[in-house]
């Protein structure tokens, strides 16, 4: 203890700025690094383990042995759980007996099928979930003991007895998906959900497969990214109850197909303005010509030089509550900007960048 | 372009646009509720906060004042560590002290975007180190025994990864 240096111990050995900061820093670790601070001393272990260290848990590109994952998530009252791109290496089925009442809110990347089947099954709390790209079957690779998450789907079921998704999952009132394109498993689910009041889809193309009037609690519907088809007015129709609305059309190239897709979505808006309380309609960058000509004058708000890099989203929040709205026809895209002053349309213009926007969103 | 005073915890004044303090969520909410915006004279005292870290703060603020607001969802935090702007990257080059003090000020003033910011440039001095290269990060002394230390490591063993 002679070194002077030993004596001099960083700022993070006192519990008021270690207290405070790791608190705050926490948030941006994943699991395995929260644990190597629980680690690193006393001080930090009571930090890390007391400080909602599990409440959240969060993996990526992990190995996970599921049956003891979840008997931990039950020990330490877990309540959100982020699973990206993790591979199984469960040897044997994980258990139903158990059942993980605190868990809120879960959000699965490219995950096997059996996990998320089992947690939604022994979760009946869980409240919000979240999903990019789709589940696949396990699979397990010749001579190797784990099973990945993701792959060559459907070409070989690694349980004896399938695990299949609970018929319906009444706890859940947020579901958002991405990458939704009539996948067999995400029509089930969505239809397994019967009470949501939120429903967020992103880069997903139609709603063929599923009939939104069973959805009674249905409120909100953010699409974002979406392929406009013909049946979506056809479709939102049949939400009673449905009070925002967010379209983001996916992007094309085409002159026409924009100015179809846009008298779809006027037309969608019109027909829901009963209901409908905020209709959001964020426009893609192809949009950006149009919307230059159309829009730049009617809010009369500055657009800064950076729209010239074209990287923006401008989400024009239209106030549908307003009477006019439901007595005028539709308006082509051309007449908006005319329409929207003629009746002293409470709209606003934002202007996002790309990155900002995709925050925003998701 | 109307402006108000904030003072540090050494008595020095900042005389600041309210565009400005209004990225400061705890400042907004102070100027509003109180109607403070048309009395040019009024001082608003920051007690926890010194003229160092303050004008390192009101740096940040003059060169994000045209940020779009984060949209306040804890659901949605960006917890990716690997978006710092080159600017903030820059800005953060401070030593440790600094740099937690930052955190301390952005949280008591609340101001998402530099903690958001701040945070993650400490979560990348940590993230994928061992315990013993976190410790000697921060200089900190590790007083666990031996045993203690392998209980837990045990402990920790089944969530993390394999």
């Amino acid at each position: 203890m002679s070194n002077a240096e030993t004596f001099e111990f960083g700022i993070l050995n006192e519990p008021f700025y270690a207290q405070n900061i790791l608190r705050l820093v926490f948030k941006y670790l994943n699991q395995k690094d929260r644990l190597n601070c629980a680690r690193v001393c006393r001080l930090w272990y009571q930090i890390a383990m007391y400080n909602d260290v599990y409440a959240s848990m969060s993996f990526f590109e992990s190995h996970l042995e599921y049956r003891h994952l979840f008997q931990r998530m039950k020990f330490y009252g877990t309540k959100h759980l982020i699973l990206k791109r993790c591979h199984s290496v469960d040897k044997q089925r994980p258990s139903f007996r158990i059942s993980l009442p605190q868990l809120k809110t879960v959000y699965f990347e490219h995950c096997c099928d059996f996990v998320i089947n089992v947690l939604i099954a022994i979760s009946p709390n869980l409240e919000k979930i979240k999903f990019c790209a789709r589940p696949s079957f396990c699979l397990r690779r010749k001579g190797d003991t784990k099973y990945y998450g993701f792959g060559n789907v459907r070409s070989s079921r690694s349980w004896d007895v399938p695990i299949r998704l609970p018929r319906s999952i009444k706890s859940v009132k947020s579901l958002s998906i991405k990458f939704w394109r009539g996948t067999e498993y995400y029509n089930k689910l969505i239809k397994a959900c019967v009470r949501i009041s939120k429903l967020e889809l992103y880069r997903s193309s139609d709603f063929k497969f599923i009939k939104l009037s069973k959805f009674t609690n249905l409120v909100t519907i953010n699409l974002i990214d979406y392929h406009v088809s013909e049946d979506l007015e056809e479709a939102l129709s049949e939400c009673n109850n449905l009070k925002y609305l967010t379209i983001a059309p996916f992007g094309t190239d085409h002159l026409s197909h924009e100015l179809h897709n846009n008298t779809t979505i006027l037309k969608c808006a019109h027909r829901l303005g009963h209901s409908l309380k905020v209709f959001t309609w964020v426009f893609t960058e192809p949009y950006l010509r149009i919307a230059r000509r159309t829009y730049a004058t009617f809010t009369g708000t500055e657009i800064s030089s950076s729209w010239k890099t074209g990287k923006h989203m401008i989400p024009i929040i239209l106030d549908v509550s307003q009477p006019s709205f439901q007595r005028q026809p539709f308006v082509p895209i051309d007449c908006l900007e005319k329409y929207l002053r003629q009746q002293n349309w409470s709209a606003s213009v934002k202007v996002y960048k790309m990155s900002e926007a995709e925050k925003y969103q998701f | 372009m109307p402006q108000i005073k904030l003072q540090s915890s050494d008595g020095e004044v900042f005389p600041i646009d309210v565009e400005i303090a209004k990225m400061s969520t705890t400042l907004k909410t102070m100027l509003e509720d109180l109607g403070m915006e048309d009395d040019d004279d009024e001082i608003v005292p920051l007690p926890n906060v010194n003229a160092a870290i303050l004008r390192k703060v009101l740096e940040w603020c003059t060169a994000h004042r045209h940020d779009p607001p984060i949209v306040d969802d804890p659901n949605i935090l960006d917890t990716r560590t690997n978006n710092i702007t080159c600017w903030d990257a820059e800005f953060l080059k401070v030593d440790q002290g600094t740099l937690f003090e930052l955190i301390l000020a952005a949280n008591y003033l609340d101001i998402r975007g530099l903690l958001d910011v701040a945070c993650k440039s400490v979560a990348t001095l940590i993230s994928g180190k061992t315990p013993e290269d976190i410790r000697k990060t921060f200089n900190i002394k590790n007083d666990f025994t031996p045993e203690e230390e392998e209980e837990i490591r045990k402990e920790n063993e089944c969530c993390a990864e394999k």
